[in-house]
């Protein structure tokens, strides 16, 4: 583009983000390998899972937790912490 | 605001999303998190260069609250001058909370955190110590412990340590401005989070420092976050204290530390440390467990 | 209209009081330290009632400050120098890259090493690059009006950018000149309240200063064309400001150009020195003229051409120095008139390294060596201040 057709967006053209947790629409499922496996009649709604997650990709409902698969990657922090075995893991693509 | 009493007391909003490149299990991710759950909706969060700068990339962000990334040396200055911009414009109920890796904090941004810090500016400055450089691929800060191999303190033939320095007391630094310090624990949320709220409470400049646990750079399996860090406070490694105008206190004793041998020998960065190297970290870890003992409800600094 | 004695510190400190800041960060350094111990006395006494001052540990967390406080939406005021300037870098890119319009005083004084605490430009010419828009003053009077200016500028919705105001250390800084201080309410009329509509405030998240991949190169070119859209902006402002005021600055500053054959270009303090001497000269019928440069970005080529077309010959005196490549604003102005068919031979001193003095004489010299270049058709690079080493 010739600079004298640049075009001057105003206040679209700074380099700030204005939409909050925009990033929750970007599936980041791809990365894991496998996948956290959650069975409700184990849970006792400890809150640990919830609690550990690094991305919040664990929802807290008044059911417990509502795994969120586009936002996990699969680090399964969930599974290892869990003390009743509420939360399995399963291989990606089984 | 109350403190909190246990895990299913802590508030169930979360102001962060997925959608993060932050790595599967990344500590310092979960330690934002959390302490945003303390901190609320309106909070600005400053943040210094390091791995969490990544975490928004235009146009997505996982945060629901403010940010700013400045530079890397400059996010206490950065935070200062927010802090002062959001008062005179009337917005004193903001909270001003810094996010910084502990080369930021530790090495190249000292001068400023120490400034705001004798100024008591009314900010909450979070160190995420991941003991390293992290996000550049882990190499040596004055964080980094004895023992510990990283991309510029490499174990070799002439070396077989790696890190042979004594990494700085940042506690004791930070104390000795008559501010309020404290080290956090991710594996201890409440006791993190209500740090938060004894910060946000007493006003002034708070100092809190929790361990960036970092499966990437300290090479452990990432399902292992809580445990390492729960194993780092069990060793001494981690020791959870605060110091308030410069009386310690203890916020977890143990009858009797777990040996650094657990710690050590389930992560990579300590790999082929050779036994007389363990022996050398376990007496600085007794030495300085010793000293938190003796001083535990006395004055430190 | 009364005047009063203040030095360029002092005349700074003015400028930035009249615009009410918000936020006022500071650090130390010769010759500026006087501007905010002026500003800092001020506060003391309860004449800023409207503005926080901070005093910093560094210029570099000055800046960084300046920032954080410009991102809330605050009008900031700061003022540096030299080396200070130079520490301060890292964050200048930041400051205009975030579009934060923070106005600073610079105040010029040659880089160590070796050290020396007299002026010359290198300190403020290399932020050339930095984003920021800059105004080198020629006296006490530019340097109030030109802060006072400076905020109408920075915070136009079209150009949204820092700006830096240079005066020369000491010549300046230090010398008490008679000037007129505005009064507030004047000030007030001239430049309306700051109403950010970019900043962090509570109860609208943003983020500010993200990564980007490969939008870098479109917020780059918003930043130049934000830098460009201020020729029109600063017009406006000139106009504005000699309805309220009666002064008038422009782009660049044209001295006896109208049927002038060598014309000097020159900036800063040197340039009253410079005129002094070309009305000398011009009683002995040379017809010599001179152009000061007073906005250096964005680069007004408009007008320097305009200026330049129909001269001779032209001495771009630089008080500034790239090694291994000569005066800085040397290479800028002949590009800016290589496209005229009948382009003036431009010739290059430089002069003035460390605060060595220009005086009238100097002055006279270069004239006469730029007729010889005339003369003779081969321009000259000539290290003004150096007879035998």
């Amino acid at each position: 583009m010739r600079e004298e057709e640049l075009p001057y967006k105003g206040i679209e053209g700074i380099p700030i983000i204005k939409e909050p947790g925009s990033a929750s629409k970007v599936n980041r499922g791809s990365w894991r390998l496998v996948r956290p496996v959650y069975d409700r009649e184990k849970c006792t709604k400890c809150k640990i899972c919830f609690t550990y997650c690094p991305d919040a990709a664990i929802n807290w409902t008044p059911e417990g937790p509502e795994i969120n698969l586009k936002s996990c990657k699969g680090c399964m922090i969930c599974v290892e912490e869990c003390p009743t075995d509420a939360m399995t893991e399963e291989k990606e693509g089984t | 605001m109350q403190e909190f009493k246990n895990l299913k007391d802590l508030p169930e909003q979360d102001y962060f999303t997925g959608g993060s490149s932050a790595c599967a299990g990344c500590g310092p991710s979960m330690e934002l998190k959390l302490a945003l759950k303390a901190l609320g909706p309106d909070t600005l969060v400053v943040n210094a260069s390091g791995c969490m700068t990544l975490l928004p990339l235009y146009p997505n962000t996982p945060l629901k609250v403010s940010w700013i990334h400045n530079a890397i040396e400059n996010a206490a200055s950065t935070a200062a001058g927010a802090r002062h911009g959001l008062d005179m414009l009337g917005e004193k109920d903001m909270n001003v909370v810094v996010f910084a890796g502990d080369g930021a904090t530790y090495d190249i941004g000292f001068a400023s955190l120490s400034a705001a810090a004798t100024k008591n500016e009314r900010i909450i400055y979070i160190c995420y110590n991941n003991q390293s450089y992290g996000n550049t691929g882990f190499q040596w800060s004055t964080a980094t412990p004895y023992g510990c191999e990283t991309k510029t303190t490499p174990r070799g033939k002439d070396n077989p340590i790696g890190t042979t320095d004594v990494h700085k007391d940042m506690m004791k630094i930070m104390g000795a401005h008559r501010v309020y310090a404290a080290t956090a624990s991710l594996a201890y949320p409440v006791d993190f989070l209500n740090k938060l709220v004894r910060a946000k409470e007493r006003g002034g400049f708070s100092y809190i420092e929790i361990l960036g646990t970092c499966n990437t750079g300290w090479n452990f399996d990432p399902r292992l976050t809580v445990k390492v860090s729960r194993l780092a406070v069990q060793c001494g490694m981690w020791p959870l204290y605060e110091i308030d105008k410069g009386l310690l206190t203890l916020n977890k004793d143990f009858q009797e530390l777990k040996p650094i041998d657990e710690f050590v020998k389930i992560q990579g960065r300590y790999r082929a440390l050779p036994q007389e190297g363990v022996e050398k970290l376990q007496a600085l870890i007794n030495e300085h467990w010793a000293q938190l003992k003796e001083y535990n409800g006395q004055r430190y600094v | 209209m009364k005047q009063t004695l203040v030095t360029g510190n002092e005349a700074a400190a003015w400028g930035a009081r009249l615009a009410r800041p918000d936020y006022i960060p500071t650090f130390p350094i010769t010759p500026q330290t006087e501007c905010i111990e002026t500003l800092a006395q001020w506060g003391a006494d309860g004449e800023l009632p409207d503005t926080y001052f901070d005093k910093m540990e560094s210029e570099h967390s000055v800046m960084s400050a300046a920032v954080g406080a410009a991102a809330v939406g605050a009008r900031v005021f700061t003022a540096t120098s030299s080396q200070g300037l130079l520490l301060m870098h890292e964050v200048l890119y930041i400051a205009s890259g975030m579009r934060l319009p923070i106005v600073m005083a610079t105040v010029s004084r040659g880089l160590s090493a070796p050290v020396t605490l007299w002026s010359d430009h290198n300190d403020f010419l290399d932020q050339r690059d930095s984003g920021w828009l800059m105004f080198h003053a020629e006296n006490n009077q530019e340097v109030l009006d030109t802060v006072i200016q400076a905020y109408r500028i920075a915070e136009d919705p079209r150009v949204l950018l820092p700006v830096m105001v240079n005066m020369d250390g000491y010549v300046l800084s230090f010398t008490d000149e008679p000037i007129n201080i505005p009064s507030p309410e004047m000030v007030d009329e001239f430049l309306p309240a700051y109403a950010p509509a970019h900043t962090i405030e509570k109860g609208r998240p943003i983020t500010v200063g993200p990564p980007v991949l490969e939008d870098y190169s479109i917020f780059r070119a918003q930043n130049h064309v934000a830098a460009r859209n201020a020729f029109e902006v600063i017009e406006e402002t000139q106009d504005d400001f000699e309805k309220i005021f009666g002064r008038r600055y422009h782009m660049v500053d044209e001295f006896m150009l109208d049927d002038a054959e060598l014309v000097l270009v020159t900036q800063g303090s040197m340039s009253t020195t410079a005129k002094a001497a070309i009305m000398e000269m011009r009683s002995e019928g040379i017809k010599v003229g001179l152009l000061r440069l007073r906005v250096i970005r964005p680069w007004p080529a408009g007008a320097i051409v305009r200026a330049l077309k129909d001269a001779k010959a032209v001495a771009v005196i630089d008080r500034n120095l790239a090694p291994g490549k000569g005066g800085i604003m040397f290479p800028e102005v002949v590009e800016t008139l290589y496209h005229l068919d009948d382009r003036p031979l431009v010739s290059s001193f430089v002069v003035g390294l460390g605060g060595n003095p220009q005086t009238e004489v100097k002055i006279k010299e270069i004239t006469s060596k730029l007729k010889e270049d005339l003369v003779s058709g081969q321009p000259r690079v000539e290290w003004n201040d150096i007879e035998e080493m």
